[in-house]
């Protein structure tokens, strides 16, 4: 009897002791702990790498969805837009609760990630200068986030301070920030970012042109002429960033001098089922939301990528914009948009090759629509995009570099270095040399038409009108909502919503200390 | 009606009994004591005469008296001990002394870390039997415990071939954590109760409250269903052979719109967003395609559901063999079932084998073995889109083109695609294999002490191959074939000491002591790679490698639980119960600062008929009063949810790809920790008249703290969300079971039960705070959490009719709407436009939920039926607003047949088409009653008379055929109340099946 004991003793010595708290320390398998990126200059480059990845969801993301919609608004809810369906911009869905809390949110999530990597490079050793440039990335980041959140809202919180969980419950009265505050530090953050980027950081990062071109924008938002006419001035003179030509803008290869940043998307790098967090990401659909969907005509047209393919045709630029080209000698409406007149593709019919007979009139299916995301490597059957996407470009340094010489000048209708810039701009999408389609006189209708003609529905139309103070008063001129010429009409946006609404569901996280925009309830 | 009916009749029968229980019979007049194995009394066991209503029960000194005749046997029967029969002769004084009921195993119940009598049970503990569990023709065992026991809510989760319901046991307790119970067979923790096969359950407890399941600690919250699988016995080898045939279909409860009725959708759609024009001038062309042009014409409608839906068989197969010696017990089994999908390409196959074994080495150590070893193969090429597009895809189409391949759009509608395409171009095979090995040492090395080494490891395997090739709908967007591999490995190991000691102090004081000390540890491994672009289909799965594009994806995650648990268990002369445990666990998943907590229980029962004082009270043979208050945990979240992780965020510079890394979307928490969840639970156990009549009404109310919750943060954070402990929950709820034998004789016994629960649902608190400054707590719009709601509501605004000509609709809360649009709810309608106060809580229910069991034996026929019933149920049906479902009526899409509104049918309760938007809020018309009552299960059997089978040398044969799910009455539009139309169908299965035991 005194055996068994001994055994039962041994046994359970052996067993009951593997009990001790080791056991329960938890170290993750498949994941890194956050640290690493704050506290190593390895980390800041990862970190920073990472921020442009969270930036691409931002402007372009996978699919459709609220994070697409919040984008394309900015893209057609103008004068030079037309909706067919899927969102509204300014309908019944344009309230606090309606409208997506999109860019609120993941700008603020961006914002928080790089207040954590420029504060955490400030601890670190190693060699300044490549952490400095890194820094500048973030930096630069964080100011054209928040340049376009207090464009958008208007009302926003300013924050710098990284989140940690020992700070993320101090008491928080959450007001909207002073905006001198606001601007202080996006303008800091440029100046950062200009001092420290080179003209070439490579494809898909911001170098000093970017840097510089935003800076610019800022000081025109401030209505500091003069700030933003060096800054264009800048990168006109520096010469990295010059015109190519019109059919290289939007070409398949967007690594050319024209482009100041762009987008990449790689679809060998990514796919459509490991959506945005890949390098190269997942297909995104905003090329197909402007254009329409010819094949569905008749059994002659079929799904081809020389008409965009497979597409959505939910928003289109609109007759007003149609209306400002010279359509025989501006370049620009046969290379921005596609033909609206059509062949028959369909190797199958008897007509092959000849003009197609009869339009309907069904936007969905025929429309002027918008060929800058065209993407010749699309495939013909889907809306999924991998092509990069231009998104800041030095034609529009020439133009509000104009408009900044233009004002600068006391709005002199004559300002050369206005015209200079404009009609380099001109020279271009009229394929001359010489002065025959130059403007002769500068003012605010002939930049309007200009800037509409040639940067329409790269997303600064809203944002330009808007700091112009005639957002409203052109919008209600010309947007139009529709699904065919019968009963297309004017959708005329309300005045307070030159602000979107602060998104409901964050004022109600914020404890309702944070006011609505006026207008909005 | 036949419920009703039903209903009335058993009424009757009922009457009837009564009466004749006041009808003794003449005769002589015996006495007797009965007595257990030991010679202690029994009070309340029932004494019957044979074949007759007559009868007693014993009185609290376990003595009895009974007029009878000579020639009348008699049958002492009590729960948990073997029945026995006596001649009466000419006996005045008949005294029995009956012996346990080993093989009756139901009357045993199993509770943590042991067994009790069911008489000396004094917490919640639901026991389902296996014979009533084998009824329902399903290779899911949660679908067979459907009404089966109060307080288990079972819903389909799918009703793929394969699938396995939900299980939620008195109501929700966590906001986000999982709601699942745990499932332990024989003392072991396994990954879903599908691991064991039905046909090897000897039994099944289903641990209700907190006295019960604390033993359990961390992870009991949501219940604990115990399993005991099958052992040999010895000296006798048994052969049993079940196995079932049968079909399956559907039950739609909707119709979608004809040829016609789809071709007048569209017009009418059109016209409403062209003003002026009118119906009869509306150019077809315009709107239609050719091809739906050519088949309106031709009148060849196509019927999806008839293309696609089919008959499909099911059958199971089991066959067990049990045997053993004094020294060595085995038994053994292996199962096969296999399911085909009522949608083609979809099916389910598993084979399940059995060992379990027992050693005795001598007096005081024994060895057992219980394994399982399954292996299930499961195809399913996902059904989701298929099922929609038999929906949505209008009958104006063309199923096929001229080559007779299937055509892709088969209306000519860009946004239509084949539903039958998919089914044949694309390929999902999921391979599971799950072992489990559990080995254990007794030790008993004197009477009452037993020390158990338990120690077990389940590893679960899983295998999926999924490929879709380039003519499939997804091959046809990504430019070829394409497809994925993944594979996972979970291990789970468990070690456990188990101490024991029951004794017994002065004869009536009973002492049992049980401790236990445990670790476990999780984890798993995975690796998927997904390919795009695979240039040809030849290799399929296997010619990913060719593909454009591989990505690799690698996971993994262990997690550790530590546990002490501590349990006293004593009784007074089988009248007076207290039970007191604590269990204190640590685990690997909670933050740095909270890892380890402790759960308390104690349970009080008082066998009152056992008292003197109600021996004269002859009408209540059993009354039992319990009571018990306890904590039970929950660690509802994957590990690493308390810790800072970066997630992995690469991007592309100079076309090369960089490495990237930003924290995840969760903020740390070291303070994280458990879910509490602490219940009172009081219930009354009754007999009636010799228990002819027996029954349990219990109450219980639910308090869930510290609720595991991930919580949104204001943007600025930047951290969308972290986890965190908040608020409380309440579950309140009622469970009543009544059992009646209405009549038990010879050839004919009439049973009938019921089964009812309530359980009210209510967040009590949430953060805490009142921002808003109205003396109450607010609420959480976000995640539509409101106190004093249940945690499932919906709040939106309320439909209440559609605008007509001549209303004044500027005046309204939706001043730009037309005629034909949605009028909403207005709280207030002096305030102006629709606005958030105008929206509504609905709360999803259900209010309560109960079945109905009857069975009849008659001779060598047996017949049951189950009604089962969900009622305060509200779903969301996306179906009846949905645009890509076809429910927002833009003549788009086909979709479930509504009265909609147009000016000629300004009756219509559903908003009038529109081609070029959803109506605005048509989204709100979705809410819809769930709320159901269904015929369960219709069993009709045939077992062969004793002559016949002892003729041919067997023990028992039985013939069956069972119907499922046969009717359901419900408003929801679907296959199910349960499901949506897209999800897979549930099936109505008809099955005949056969018994044999030798």
């Amino acid at each position: 009897m005194k055996k068994i004991f001994k055994y039962i003793f041994v046994l359970s010595l052996f067993t009951w002791l593997t009990a001790c708290d080791d056991f329960l320390e938890e170290v993750p398998v498949d994941n890194i702990y956050s640290d690493y990126i704050y506290s190593s200059e390895e980390g800041l480059e990862v970190g920073v790498n990472a921020l442009y990845n969270r930036m691409r969801v931002y402007n372009f993301p996978a699919f459709e969805g609220a994070a697409l919609q919040s984008n394309v608004f900015f893209y057609v809810a103008h004068d030079l837009g037309h909706t067919r369906t899927w969102h509204r911009p300014y309908g019944e869905n344009h309230t606090p609760g309606g409208f997506t809390d999109t860019k609120w949110v993941v700008a603020y999530n961006i914002i928080d990630k790089a207040n954590a990597l420029i504060t955490g490079a400030r601890f670190l050793e190693g060699d300044q200068d490549e952490i400095d440039v890194q820094v500048a990335q973030a930096r630069a980041i964080r100011g054209e986030l928040y340049f376009d959140l207090i464009r958008m809202y208007g009302k926003i919180l300013l924050d710098t301070i990284a989140t940690t969980p020992e700070n993320a419950f101090d008491s928080v009265t959450y007001v909207p920030a002073d905006e001198d505050a606001v601007f202080d530090l996006i303008t800091s953050d440029f100046d950062f970012a200009i001092d420290n980027l080179s003209y070439n950081e490579g494809h898909g990062r911001y170098g000093q042109g970017a840097a510089r071109h935003l800076r610019g924008k800022v000081a025109m938002w401030l209505g500091d002429w003069a700030e933003a006419a060096e800054q264009f001035d800048a990168i006109v003179q520096d010469g990295t960033h010059h015109l190519v030509g019109i059919n290289s803008v939007f070409g398949q290869d967007l690594t050319h001098a024209e482009a100041l940043y762009v987008y990449t998307r790689d679809e060998l790098l990514g796919s459509t089922g490991g959506g945005d967090a890949l390098a190269g990401g997942a297909g995104t659909w905003i090329g197909s939301v402007f254009n329409n969907r010819a094949y569905e005509i008749s059994d002659e047209i079929i799904n081809d990528v020389e008409y965009g393919g497979q597409a959505l045709g939910w928003s289109f630029p609109n007759d007003y914009l149609q209306s400002l080209y010279d359509q025989d000698n501006d370049l620009r409406y046969s290379t921005y948009y596609y033909p609206l007149t059509k062949y028959v593709n369909n190797p199958a019919s008897p007509n092959f090759g000849e003009e197609i007979a009869e339009y309907p009139d069904n936007f969905r299916q025929h429309h002027f629509s918008l060929k800058k995301f065209h993407d010749e490597e699309k495939g013909a059957f889907t809306n999924d995009s991998w092509k990069d996407i231009m998104y800041y470009r030095f034609a529009e340094t020439l133009l509000l570099g104009a408009e900044a010489h233009w004002r600068l000048n006391g709005e002199n209708p004559g300002n050369p270095q206005a015209l200079e810039y404009i009609n380099m701009v001109r020279r271009r999408a009229f394929g001359v040399d010489d002065a025959s389609f130059d403007l002769t006189a500068f003012n605010l209708d002939t930049y309007l038409e200009e800037s509409a003609r040639e940067l329409a529905f790269e997303k600064n139309r809203w944002f330009l009108l808007k700091r112009i103070g005639l957002l409203v008063e052109r919008q209600n001129m010309y947007y139009t909502y529709g699904s065919s010429t019968t009963n297309q009409t004017l959708e005329p946006m309300a005045p307070h919503m030159v602000n979107m609404p602060i998104p409901q569901s964050q004022i109600n996280l914020m404890g309702d200390s944070f006011p609505q925009n006026d207008g909005y309830f | 009606m036949r419920i009703k009916l039903t209903i009335f009749k058993t009424g009757v029968f009922m009457l009837l009994f009564l009466s004749g229980i006041t009808a003794f019979g003449q005769g002589q007049k015996i006495t007797g004591v009965v007595t257990d194995e030991n010679g202690a009394t029994l009070p309340g066991a029932t004494i019957q005469v044979k074949g007759e209503s007559n009868g007693t029960i014993t009185d609290v000194e376990g003595g009895y008296s009974l007029t009878v005749s000579s020639t009348d046997v008699l049958v002492i029967s009590f729960v948990g001990y073997t029945p026995q029969e006596v001649k009466v002769g000419q006996q005045s004084k008949i005294n029995v002394s009956l012996e346990p009921d080993l093989t009756a195993l139901d009357e045993v119940v199993v509770v943590g870390y042991g067994t009790t009598k069911k008489s000396d049970l004094i917490s919640s503990v639901a026991s389902v039997k296996t014979e009533e569990m084998l009824k329902v023709p399903s290779t899911d065992i949660g679908e067979m415990l459907r009404g089966k026991a109060p307080g288990l809510l079972i819903t389909v989760g799918s009703a793929e071939p394969g699938s396995s319901s939900n299980i939620q046991l008195r109501g929700q307790r966590s906001l986000q954590g999982g709601n699942s119970p745990i499932v332990i067979a024989d003392g072991v923790i396994i990954g879903s109760i599908n691991d064991v096969n039905p046909n090897d359950i000897a039994s099944m407890e289903i641990l209700k409250d907190a006295a019960a399941q604390a033993i359990y600690g961390a992870r009991a919250s949501n219940g604990v269903i115990l399993i005991t699988t099958k052992r040999g016995k010895g000296g006798q080898t048994k052969v049993n052979y079940t196995g079932f045939y049968g079909v399956q279909t559907v039950n739609r409860n909707f119709d979608v719109y004809s040829g016609e009725e789809f071709a007048a959708l569209k017009r009418e759609a059109y016209r409403a967003d062209n003003p002026g024009v009118a119906l009869e001038d509306i150019n077809d062309a315009l709107i239609f395609t050719p091809t739906e042009l050519e088949v309106l014409e031709s009148g060849e409608f196509i019927n999806w559901e008839e293309e696609l839906l089919e008959l499909a068989s099911t059958q199971n197969h089991n066959l067990s063999v049990s045997s053993g010696t004094d020294k060595a017990r085995v038994y053994s089994s292996v199962n096969l079932m296999n399911q085909q999908g009522v949608v083609p390409g979809t099916d389910y196959t598993k084979v399940t084998i059995r060992l379990n074994a027992d050693q005795k080495i001598n007096d005081w150590l024994a060895l057992g073995l219980n394994t399982s070893w399954q292996v299930s193969e499961k195809n399913n090429p996902g059904t989701g889109g298929t099922l929609q597009r038999t929906i949505t895809t209008s009958p104006l189409g063309k199923i096929y083109d001229e080559n007779g391949d299937l055509n892709i759009n088969p209306t000519g509608v860009q946004e239509s695609f084949n539903p039958l395409l998919d089914l044949a171009e694309v390929s999902n095979l999921v391979e599971d294999r799950n072992d489990i090995m559990n080995l254990f040492v007794d030790f008993t090395p004197f009477k009452g002490f037993k020390y158990r080494i338990n120690a077990s490891r389940r590893s679960w395997n899983s295998k999926t191959s999924n490929y879709s090739t380039a003519s499939s709908l997804g091959g046809r967007t990504n430019g070829g074939g394409n497809g994925s591999i993944y594979f996972r490995d979970n291990t789970n190991w468990m070690l456990e000491n188990i101490v024991s000691y029951d004794f017994n102090v002065g004869g009536n004081h009973n002492f049992g002591l049980t401790a236990v000390q445990s670790l476990n540890e999780n984890s798993y491994r995975d690796f998927r790679n997904s390919a795009t672009a695979v240039p040809n289909d030849l290799l399929g799965i296997y010619g990913l490698q060719a593909a454009e594009t591989n990505v690799p994806t690698i996971g993994g995650s262990d997690w550790q639980i530590s546990s002490l648990v501590a349990r006293l268990q004593y009784d007074y002369a089988g009248k007076y119960y207290l039970t007191a445990s604590v269990r204190r666990d640590g685990s690997s998943k909670f933050g740095a600062n909270n890892k380890w907590a402790t759960f308390p229980a104690m349970a009080v029962g008082w066998n009152v008929h056992r008292e003197a004082f109600m021996s004269g009270v002859s009408t209540l043979s059993n009354l039992k009063l319990r009571l018990s208050y306890g904590s039970v945990g929950n660690e509802a979240i994957d590990s690493y949810g308390s810790q800072a992780i970066a997630d992995q965020r690469d991007y592309v510079v100079n076309g090369v790809k960089v490495s990237g890394y930003i924290p995840g979307g969760r903020l740390a928490n070291p303070n994280l920790k458990w879910e509490t969840s602490t219940t009172l639970n009081a219930a009354v156990d009754f007999g009636l008249f010799t228990n002819f009549i027996t029954g349990t009404v219990e109450v219980y109310n639910t308090s869930t703290k510290d609720l595991l919750v991930d919580r949104s943060l204001p943007a600025s954070i930047g951290y969308p969300n972290y986890f965190d402990n908040i608020g409380e929950v309440q579950n309140r709820g009622i469970e009543l079971s009544l059992n009646a034998t209405l009549v038990e004789k010879k050839d004919l016994t009439v049973n009938a039960g019921v089964m009812l629960t309530s359980n009210r649902n209510e967040i009590v608190s949430l953060y805490g705070v009142d921002e808003d400054g109205d003396g109450m707590e607010d609420d959480d719009v976000q995640n539509r959490w409101f106190i004093g709601r249940p945690i499932s509501v919906y709040y939106q605004y309320k439909p209440i009719g559609i605008y007509q000509y001549g209303e004044n609709i500027g005046n309204t809360n939706r001043p730009d709407a037309q005629p034909g649009d949605l009028i909403l709810y207005d709280r207030d309608p002096t305030d102006g436009p629709l606005n958030d106060d105008d929206r509504v809580i609905t709360e999803a229910g259900p209010e309560w939920y109960g079945s109905f069991n009857y069975s009849m034996n008659f001779k060598n026929f047996d017949f049951s039926f189950s009604v089962y019933t969900v009622q305060g149920r509200v779903r969301y049906n996306n179906y009846l607003s949905g645009y890509s479902e076809g429910g927002s009526l833009r003549g788009i899409f086909n979709g479930i047949k509504q009265d909609y509104w147009t000016p000629e049918n300004q009756e219509g309760n559903w908003p009038r088409p529109s081609e070029a938007n959803d109506r605005a809020f048509i989204w709100t018309m979705s809410l819809q009653d769930a709320s159901y009552v269904r015929l369960q299960n219709v069993t009709l059997g045939y077992t062969l008379p004793a002559s016949v089978l002892e003729r041919i040398n067997f023990s028992n044969i039985r013939l069956y055929v069972t119907g499922q799910n046969l009717f359901t009455f419900t408003e929801y539009q679907s296959y199910s109340p349960e499901l949506n139309p897209n999800q897979y169908p549930e099936q109505v299965t008809l099955i005949g099946g056969v018994q044999i035991g030798f």
